[in-house]
């Protein structure tokens, strides 16, 4: 790979999207809906085709050659001494190239899906302006190789998404969404810079590749690394809803479907996923944190995925069982199995961008409605919706030889393969299994089968042709992506092979193996078995007996739909030990200290300031003589006090 | 007088090279006198082909500047042109580019402003184009007579143009005022050089520093008296505190367009020379002066921003941001001999501050009223919904001269901190910090008003429409604002060069 190519590459990628985001922002508002929609659509689709050249070099590169980090300009220099710098530098090698791919790719699809899904929205161009803000950054996270510009795409995300879940900002839900989802996103930017500032301290640079390249300072699981990947981790939970920051997730709902598909299924929340797998040489000398990542991930994925259980609104079951998901890949990565977390990963984004979308189409046909116990039989209006949500669930519920199952079945096998703690989280993947097909038919039965609850199921239409389209394409990935990697050694293994010159080895971390055959095919048949008994349980449970579907929840044990049906407490939990507390001090502080206290301070320094202000002022008299005076004098001090200072030496 | 007439070297013709070293000042020159010519034959209402024929100027001044900036490099006139009365140097021709620029910015918005407010006379371009002149020598001026004569060049352009407004009492005011204060201070500056020269024998800027560093000529207090008087006359130009009284009688009373380029451009010319002076002829007398420039610095921080505070024009708030901006200008002097990142600082800061104080102004330019300048507090309420773009900039122009970074003006007052604390002025950087969050206050105050709502009752005002010549210098400023704050090595390396390629050197 040639140096200068991968700049412009680099340059035009992320220039296209900001170029939409302007355009859009700019004159969008004037030029009318056809400018806006071409406009936000081409620039993704010309920043595609130039992830797809990128693509094309990582795989014509020869094997030693794979990764490239090219240095655009010099942003910040402080120069001697501190000898700490921020470049503009980016980094292609397989990892970012696969990234860039998923968010180009997919960002396209979702990108005309939006052109049908907000064809009645006044704010279509402020819409698109947000979107393609959102892929430039998304992309400048990624591609970055360096701490600060990384840290800047990661708040550019956060601030993308903030925008995008508040953008129906008339209504107060989605406002209190967008700013619990930020606030969230902030106490992870905060672990975050300080895991920067700490890795500064020993590594005394910011440059990833240097940082990489001298892990050798830090010692082999001590304290101070494993605090530094501790901190990373807690960046990665809140960007990627998980257990304790994952709340925002189901809150962000509030936003438009496509940027729920986009942001909070295909791309921005597995953002943290991409940070574990890329500072890997870092957790892979602090088992600590892997271990304790990898519990989270594996704790994230089963309350979610018991919480889906009971939601009764389409796109938060969907929500969260995007967290548990992300929880699989979280415990892939922190396990050390960075190739099949990102191979999960990409699966993912695909059926689950799909879900999401396809949840669209049904929500956009019964005008706005979200609560599945009235909808129901919906496969007969809507057909192509239905069968191609079908493709979705079988493939998040792990049904063999679809996309997902080769992903989810690859990553449990390397649980299973590991010993102890791990071989424990394993058999609550296996229950996760039994869950995600449980919840995912729930969702597909009570939506698309029996019968219909209201009247405006009769009504229902099958999406504009723009709006299947892309949830087409999907639909085909969701079923035959993962062909290309089989969950056995020695077989197709295309996305661990591209990967490896990263990871250097399939799993290059302490704590996981790639299982043998004898491992990964018990592995394999547990965890099938685990998802059809998931399947055929819900089978049973929603489409067989055919409940009232306002009685869905009651058909789980009551313990469970408790938990389940309240999202285990947690909203309730921080409200009353963080919110509640936060305000009942800030009632005091307002009522009590602050008057008494801060407020004579404050008001005394800006009073003296402004104070001091019309002094200044007052100086001004407007007459010259004064102005001369003032000159003279200032003069005369100071030939006085050099004549002095002269004296005195 | 004596000393005057000792100063004159024995007459001999200039050598082409000579000549090619003067050659952006030449053609302004020129196009000066030409332009005096064409206005006696230009119909009243083609004052407009006027504007375009100093445009060519400026912009061939322009050319030949990038032109000179290689061939300076190349050609080293390591003494100076004319016998060493002209430096011919990148530090120079830095400065001459960030002077075109500015007169460009600033003769492509008047035609418009200046018909609004029946000003329209060809004098006025001719005018600015003489007052560039005499700021392009000023910069690159390495004789203290040259420095008098282009400091008194560019004055009486300005003198001129402040009181541009024949029938405005405001105006008139300010031209005179400007006038009696800034003879005042030149006397200061010339009698300076006087005692300079008295203590050293030379003129020359490079003869001096020989002087001084070779010690023929002593340390006694005539010497360091003359230093300091010199100060203050540079402080005058630059509106320093407590030199700075006549700034926002002046800013506020000349024509907006006007006050856009005097904000700009003599600042720049006149921290050329200090700079010239201070750091690279004096710095050998760095223990001495030193004192009497943080004295400024730290009075102009103090006073600029605390009188801006309590303003309710933008012209007089811009006039006192000025005062604190020179404030900011000078810790880079203060720390330039120990540190070659003080001048860098410096020279970055002027550029940042050029393009963004020019983008304020040319804000306040275009959306000026038929016969009255719309620069009060309250008429620029709700601005922002009416002229939402135009309101951005502005919004832009506020947290860059603030110093927020991803802007230009982020990184003139960095590069001035740091150059600071590493000469060990750690105190004068903690000032300037606390100042600039003070300053923080009357900038963003100018943000929250325009986009407040407007008030049902509130008069409304007539603001202009944004027109294409106005438009284009409002996106200029903008981008220029915010490519130097994201781009930061593009000026940064240019900065880095005119600071090494400056004369004289010891």
């Amino acid at each position: 790979m040639r140096v200068d190519t991968v700049q412009v590459l680099c340059g035009l990628i992320l220039l296209l999207p900001l170029a939409g985001c302007v355009l859009n922002g700019l004159v969008g508002p004037r030029a009318g809906r056809k400018f806006v929609n071409l406009a936000g659509t081409l620039s993704i689709l010309a920043s595609f085709i130039v992830a797809c050249v990128m693509f094309g070099h990582v795989i014509a590169a020869d094997a030693a050659h794979k990764a490239i980090t090219v240095h655009m300009w010099q942003w910040l220099d402080l120069g001697t001494g501190a000898n700490l710098s921020a470049g503009v530098d980016f980094t292609l090698d397989p990892l970012s190239a696969l990234m860039v791919m998923v968010i180009t790719g997919v960002g396209f699809l979702i990108h005309v899906y939006s052109v049908g899904y907000m064809k009645h929205d006044d704010g279509v161009a402020r819409f698109f302006a947000y979107m393609n803000f959102f892929i430039f950054s998304m992309l400048l996270l990624v591609l970055a190789a360096d701490l600060v510009i990384l840290i800047v795409g990661w708040a550019l995300v956060a601030l993308s998404s903030y925008l995008l879940i508040g953008f129906w900002y008339q209504r107060p839900s989605a406002v209190l969404a967008a700013r619990k989802a930020f606030i969230t996103q902030v106490i992870g930017d905060v672990a975050l810079v300080v895991a920067a500032f700490m890795i500064a301290g020993k590594v005394n640079s910011l440059s990833l590749p240097t940082i990489f390249g001298g892990v050798g300072a830090f010692d082999k699981g001590g304290a101070y690394v494993t605090g530094i990947c501790i901190l990373l981790a807690i960046g990665a939970f809140a960007k990627s809803a998980q257990f304790p920051l994952h709340t925002w997730l189901p809150d962000a709902m509030e936003g438009p479907t496509p940027v729920s598909a986009l942001i909070h299924a295909a791309t921005m929340v597995t953002a943290g996923v991409y940070l574990i797998a890329r500072f890997h040489p870092l957790f892979d000398i602090a088992p600590t944190a892997q271990l304790i990542v990898a519990c989270v991930g594996m704790g994230t994925a089963l309350m979610a995925a018991i919480t889906a259980l009971s939601q009764i609104d389409i796109k938060r079951v969907i929500a969260y069982s995007t967290m548990s998901q992300i929880g699989l890949m979280i415990f892939a990565v922190g396990m050390g199995a960075y190739s099949v977390g990102m191979f999960h990963f990409t699966t993912h984004a695909i059926f689950k961008a799909l879900l999401f979308l396809a949840a669209g189409n049904v929500i956009h046909a019964l005008g706005d409605e979200q609560d599945i116990r009235l909808m129901g039989g919906l496969a007969g209006k809507m057909k192509w919706t239905a069968a191609i949500f079908a493709a979705g669930s079988v493939s998040l519920a792990g049904f063999p030889l679809v996309s997902g199952w080769f992903s989810k079945e690859a990553l449990l096998g390397f649980g299973a393969n590991g010993g102890g703690l791990l071989l424990a989280l394993y058999f609550v993947g296996v229950a996760v299994n039994i869950l995600t097909g449980l919840y995912a038919f729930r969702l597909y039965f009570t939506v698309f089968q029996g019968k219909p609850q209201t009247a405006r199921v009769f009504a229902a239409k099958e999406a504009p042709m723009v709006m299947l389209a892309p949830v087409a394409v999907l639909g085909v990935g969701a079923l035959f992506f993962g062909w290309i990697e089989w969950p056995f050694p020695g077989l197709w293994h295309l996305m661990s092979d591209f990967l490896s010159p990263v990871f250097h080895t399939a799993a290059s971390g302490p704590l996981a193996q790639e299982p043998g055959w004898t491992v990964a095919s018990l592995a394999l048949v547990v965890g099938t078995l685990a998802s059809l008994i998931g399947i055929g349980g819900a089978f049973r449970l929603w489409y067989q007996h055919r409940p009232d579907a306002a009685v869905v929840a009651d058909r789980l044990p009551r313990l469970v739909s408790l938990l389940s049906l309240h999202k285990f407490y947690f909203d309730e939990m921080y409200d009353a030990l963080l919110v509640r507390p936060l305000c009942a001090l800030a009632r005091v502080m307002r009522k009590t200290v602050e008057p008494g206290g801060m407020d004579r301070w404050v008001r005394g320094t800006s009073g003296s300031v402004s104070e001091m202000g019309f002094i200044a002022r007052d100086t001004e008299t407007g007459l010259i003589r004064d102005y001369a005076v003032y000159m003279v004098a200032a003069a005369v001090l100071g030939v006085v006090a050099s004549a002095l200072l002269w004296f005195v030496r | 007088m004596m000393a005057l007439l000792a100063a004159v070297p024995t007459l001999t013709p200039p050598t082409g090279s000579d000549i090619v070293g003067l050659l952006p000042e030449v053609i302004l020159g020129g196009a000066f006198v030409i332009l005096l010519l064409l206005d006696l034959i230009t119909p009243a209402s083609r004052r407009t082909w006027l504007a375009a024929f100093s445009v060519v100027a400026i912009v061939a001044a322009f050319g030949t500047t990038v032109w000179g900036w290689f061939d300076a490099y190349n050609n080293p006139h390591v003494h100076g042109v004319f016998f060493g009365a002209f430096a011919y140097d990148r530090f120079g021709l830095f400065i001459n580019g960030v002077l075109l620029t500015s007169a460009l910015l600033v003769v492509v918005i008047s035609p418009q402003y200046l018909n609004r407010r029946g000003l329209h006379y060809g004098e006025y371009y001719s005018l600015i184009l003489a007052a560039t002149t005499g700021m392009m020598l000023l910069a690159g001026a390495a004789s203290l007579m040259v420095i008098f004569l282009s400091v008194e060049l560019l004055s009486i352009s300005l003198y001129i143009l402040s009181g541009f407004s024949r029938t405005d009492e405001r105006s008139q005011e300010a031209a005179l005022k400007y006038l009696l204060l800034g003879g005042f201070a030149s006397a200061f500056l010339l009698y300076g050089m006087a005692l300079v020269y008295g203590e050293t024998g030379h003129t020359q800027l490079e003869q001096i520093a020989i002087a001084i560093h070779s010690g023929i000529a002593t340390v006694d207090p005539l010497l360091l008296i003359g230093v300091v008087l010199m100060l203050v006359g540079f402080a005058f130009k630059v509106s320093a505190a407590p030199f700075h009284m006549w700034t926002p009688d002046v800013y506020q009373g000349a024509p907006t367009s006007v006050t856009a380029f005097m904000s700009v451009a003599t600042k720049v010319a006149a921290f050329a020379a200090l700079i010239r002076v201070f750091s690279f002829a004096f710095p050998d007398l760095y223990p001495q002066w030193q004192t009497a420039v943080v004295f400024v610095c730290i009075l102009s921080m103090v006073w600029g921003n605390l009188a801006a505070l309590s303003q309710t024009s933008l012209k007089r708030m811009l006039a006192y941001s000025g005062i604190a901006q020179a404030g900011y200008i000078l810790i880079g002097v203060a720390s330039s001999p120990h540190d070659a990142g003080g001048t860098i600082g410096a020279l970055f800061y002027l550029a940042a501050y050029s393009l963004t104080n020019l983008g304020a102004f040319a804000v306040i330019t275009i959306m000026s009223g038929r016969g009255e300048d719309l620069d009060r507090y309250a008429s620029i309420r709700g601005l922002a919904h009416r002229r939402p773009y135009v309101a951005a900039a502005m919004a832009l122009f506020m947290l860059s001269l603030a110093g927020f970074p991803p802007t230009a003006g982020f990184f003139g007052k960095f590069l001035v901190f740091s150059a600071a604390i590493k000469s060990g002025l750690m105190p004068l950087a903690l000032w300037g910090i606390a100042t600039s969050a003070v300053s923080i206050f009357y900038y963003l105050r100018v943000v929250l008003l325009m986009y407040a709502k407007p008030d049902a009752d509130a008069k409304s005002y007539e603001w202009s429409k944004t027109t294409v010549s106005g438009g284009a210098v409002v996106a200029f400023t903008t981008a220029g604002t915010l490519v130097f704050g994201v781009f930061v090595t593009l000026l940064y390396t240019v900065a880095t060069a005119a600071q090494q390629g400056a004369l004289p050197r010891l």
